[in-house]
């Protein structure tokens, strides 16, 4: 190995080992909780670690029921070793996520290398996604977006190399990756196939050469696809149904303004004149194209990043300021080379599926856009110190490190300091669970309560104490009606009794009862220090309650329900 | 200059100002309240006309659309129209939907500037640059636009193409990014967020560039033609079209509709109402619900109210003159006594009037 080589590894791990470190450091504290799509990816990992089925009882599954929502179980099979190393923990969970998170750094600059061949291009690269703010934030809870942006780094990098030295087994695991991005995420079964598509096209020349290794890939891809394909036929609406429940097609919002406009349009006019201005195709497209060109908003990309509360940190957009002036430039050169023509279409069809989704724009849907972005910053930087004179070259430097680091501090800051500190924005994170089921632990273990579960609570029980997967596979009770998202809800395991929400004081079977702030019913009056009272003044004795750390605010409670009151 | 462009300008000029000049007095029918400032000052020299108070800023604006086109020429003397950013400026300039209703408004469209936070000023800059507000969804807080955007978005997918086309950028194309930038810089200093009249500087820019995109693209779609090609063009012109059709049926129709049903309409009777019956009382009291009352009911009635008679204040319990009309918003009505209520076009109840 080269001296320049040498320097340019060890740097490029030291950066990988900043990353890992942004992404890891206080991990029980930051983000303030532990989210219930993460207990399902804990708890299905020690599941399949136990049984081999998931937490429902189907034997090595592609998709995990959860909340009826069949979302891709790639996650929890990769937790699987991580719990059997540290046993069923947020760390255990989470590290798969932090993992692959730290990982796409080394992976993208890689690529920046393969691509631009340029050593400095690939080490900005990795500094400036060691500390993108939405990787950082993403990547610090277990998620699946943090893996299929890994997977499709890695396949279009094994791509990129195997265009210059077509060897199989570059292309093969470039296969693999794709598959992988598949099995990991809803999102990357579209981004996945439409850049193998522009991939294919780019090295048109050299896939004629190798077609044949580019035939057993295929048939190799297709093989190990066959369990989620068999899967998608069989149950078509199962693999739908967590992106149509999140899907602006099914809300209809569109409608209603394509009404508002006809109900004002002038009376007496013909029909068809109508529908040639207000028509569903119109309103579709309207929606479709107004929420993919939010993700090439300015504001949310650099300034005040994702309107999704659990997504967002205050002060920062979803990728730093300095990228704003970078990636421009970036983008425009790389249309003009076929060579980096992959970096800006990959950065076009990335919100592509995102675009179709109820809350946008989404940071968490497009998170393997920050492999292009950062790359096409890293072009727009080298571009910029190359062409201007030095005196000028040295200003733009001094401006762009200003920038960077100014961006990068209030990202920490909000991150590190606001969220904390915010009962709304800590509210996202399922704060005090733990304290929660503890408090559930110390109650008379005979006594059966009510769990009003509009927070999924059932889903920590079961992770913080550690249920054993084939009791829970023999007990649970799933609610035969679907909820207004399609998902069935659990209605009862063991003592716990569970209820979508409690808009009658009759729903209640139990003593005990547990219920979140946001779930209070009309009949109940929070009170912050005293018992709350229902309706008819009737004291009901709280056994316990939760306070907030940071607002000092109550946010769960257990009460215990004089039975003549029921 | 040629004999085409002359031709071109004097069509442009033309069909500005009879889009901007159709039912000027009438469309949009509320007069805004930065309108009301301005009509304040000067009624008693043009009269209480709709149509004459907005003339002028119609004349001036209808005229920056040749004018944008000569200053466009002057950097980039143009051989063909067709591939002719200027030229293609003034087309979307004639039938932008912005323009066309700013033109109708008598207003001044910058203030004082505000004591901003970096953080208002940044979030600011960054809205006034959204694609999807600029194309797409467009203004609805000052009515700027009508179930659009500020710009037709036909235009957006010329200027992705061309953007991706070109090699070099000429000067047009960066005289537009600065008007942009300086215009969105501006607007961002402005009072309001949204406030879509404040950045018709960065519009004149975006126009402009959208114009420089369909050249490049005119231009580039001519180069060695095939189907493709020439499907693509078709396509784009059979968008355009649509949308400029669809943009003056909103602009006709849907924006008229939302400006029937602003609050500032409803002193349009209650001045009707006063001129009959202010004889009848010593003093009017007005609960201040709403902004200008005096300068409103002056125009409206064409001076003919006794303004010395008009009181404006919230606390009405304090009044208990004999011989005293209340006007009032309608959640302070009370069941008896009312002597009228006053509607808006739209049929929605907004105030009444009772004597104390």
């Amino acid at each position: 190995m080269t001296r320049g080589k040498k320097t340019y590894f060890i740097w490029l791990s030291l950066i990988v080992l900043l990353g890992f470190l942004l992404r890891f450091v206080g991990f029980n504290q930051y983000p303030p909780g532990f989210t219930a799509d993460e207990a399902v990816f804990g708890y299905n990992a020690y599941s399949l670690l136990k049984t081999g089925q998931d937490e429902f009882g189907r034997s090595l599954p592609v998709a995990l029921k959860a909340f009826g929502d069949y979302r891709p179980a790639l996650y929890s099979y990769l937790a699987v070793p991580f719990v059997w190393l540290l046993g069923l923990s947020q760390l255990a969970t989470r590290l798969p996520s932090m993992l692959a998170g730290s990982l796409t750094i080394l992976v993208a600059a890689l690529l920046a290398k393969v691509i631009t061949k340029n050593q400095l291009i690939s080490l900005l690269v990795a500094l400036l996604l060691a500390t993108s703010p939405s990787h950082i934030l993403i990547s610090r809870f277990a998620d699946m977006a943090p893996l299929s942006s890994l997977f499709l780094a890695l396949g279009v990098w094994l791509l990129m190399v195997w265009s210059q030295r077509p060897k199989l087994l570059w292309l093969l695991v470039a296969c693999l990756s794709f598959v992988l991005s598949a099995y990991s995420y809803h999102s990357a079964r579209v981004t996945g196939p439409l850049l193998l598509v522009c991939l294919f096209w780019l090295n048109f020349k050299t896939i004629k050469a190798n077609l044949k290794q580019v035939l057993i890939s295929a048939a190799f891809g297709l093989v190990l696809l066959s369990p989620l394909l068999a899967f998608t036929l069989k149950f078509p609406e199962l693999a739908v149904r967590r992106g149509l429940s999140e899907s602006f097609l099914r809300q209809k919002a569109y409608q209603i303004s394509a009404w508002q406009l006809i109900s004002s349009d002038a009376p007496g006019q013909h029909p068809l004149i109508t529908r040639f201005f207000h028509n569903q195709a119109k309103a579709l497209l309207t929606q479709y194209f107004g929420n993919y060109l939010e993700h090439l908003s300015a504001d949310f990309l650099f300034w005040q990043g994702d309107p999704n509360e659990r997504f967002q940190t205050p002060l920062s957009g979803v990728y730093n300021l300095a990228i704003l002036i970078l990636a421009p430039v970036g983008f425009w050169l790389a249309l003009h080379s076929r060579r980096t023509l992959i970096l800006p279409l990959w950065l076009l069809i990335s919100p592509l599926i995102s675009s179709i989704g109820l809350f946008t724009p989404n940071s968490l849907h497009t998170l393997d856009s920050v492999v292009p972005m950062t790359i096409l910053a890293g072009i727009g930087a080298h571009h910029l110190s190359s062409r201007l004179k030095p005196q000028k070259a040295k200003l733009a430097i001094g401006f762009l490190s200003i920038t960077f680091i100014y961006s990068l501090l209030r990202f920490l800051y909000g991150y590190f300091v606001i969220i904390p500190q915010s009962g709304e924005l800590r509210w996202n994170w399922y704060p005090q669970m733990q304290a929660l089921v503890a408090s559930l632990n110390q109650l008379d273990q005979s006594e059966p309560l009510t769990v009003v579960n509009s927070r999924n609570i059932h889903q920590f029980i079961l992770f913080y104490n550690q249920i054993e997967p084939s009791w829970y596979q023999q007990n649970v009770v799933v609610s035969e009606l679907v909820d207004e998202n399609g998902f069935n809800q659990i209605s009862q395991f063991g003592r716990f009794h569970f209820i979508a929400n409690l808009s009658d004081k009759h729903q209640i079977s139990t003593r005990l009862l547990v219920i979140d702030r946001q779930s209070i019913p009309d009949w109940l009056i929070w009170q912050e220090l005293n018992p709350p009272l229902d309706a008819d003044n009737l004291l009901t004795k709280p056994e316990k309650i939760i306070y907030d750390q940071a607002t000092g605010q109550p946010i769960y409670l257990i009460l215990n329900i004089p039975l003549k009151n029921i | 200059m040629s004999h085409n462009q002359k031709l071109y300008l004097l069509i442009v000029s033309f069909l500005s100002l009879s889009l901007r000049l159709i039912k000027l007095g009438a469309i949009p029918a509320n007069l805004s309240q930065k309108e009301i400032l301005i009509a304040d000052k000067i009624a008693p020299l043009i009269g209480y006309h709709q149509l004459v108070l907005r003339l002028p800023f119609t004349l001036i604006f209808s005229f920056s659309v040749p004018l944008l086109v000569l200053l466009v020429w002057r950097i980039n003397q143009p051989k063909q129209l067709i591939f002719d950013p200027g030229a293609w400026t003034g087309v979307l300039l004639t039938v932008s939907p912005w323009h066309l209703l700013l033109s109708r408004r008598a207003e001044i469209l910058l203030s004082y500037w505000q004591n901003l936070s970096l953080e208002d000023i940044g979030q600011r800059f960054f809205s006034y640059l959204s694609l999807k507000y600029l194309f797409l969804s467009g203004d609805n807080v000052f009515l700027l636009s009508a179930s659009s955007g500020l710009l037709l978005s036909a235009s957006l997918i010329s200027l992705f193409i061309s953007l991706m086309l070109v090699r070099k950028f000429d000067s047009v194309f960066w005289q537009a990014l600065v008007i942009i930038l300086v215009g969105s810089a501006l607007a961002s200093l402005q009072p309001h967020l949204d406030n879509a009249p404040a950045l018709f500087i960065a519009l004149f820019g975006w126009t402009l560039l959208s114009g420089w995109g369909i050249a490049k693209l005119a231009h580039w779609l001519q180069l060695k033609p095939n189907l493709l090609k020439v499907s693509l063009a078709l396509a784009l012109l059979g968008i355009f079209a649509y949308q400029v059709v669809s943009s003056l049926h909103n602009l006709y129709i849907h924006h008229q509709k939302k400006s029937q049903a602003q609050w500032e309409l409803i002193y349009k009777p209650l001045a009707e109402y006063l001129v009959k019956n202010q004889d009848h009382y010593l003093k009017i009291l007005i609960i201040p619900q709403y902004a200008y009352p005096l300068k409103y009911l002056n125009w409206y009635s064409k001076g003919k109210i006794d303004l010395k008679k008009i009181v404006v204040d919230k606390y009405s319990a304090d009044y208990q003159d004999k011989n005293m009309l209340l006007i009032g918003p309608i959640h302070h009505k009370q069941d008896f006594n009312v002597a009228q209520e006053f509607f808006l076009e739209t049929g929605s109840e907004v105030l009444f009037a009772k004597p104390i």
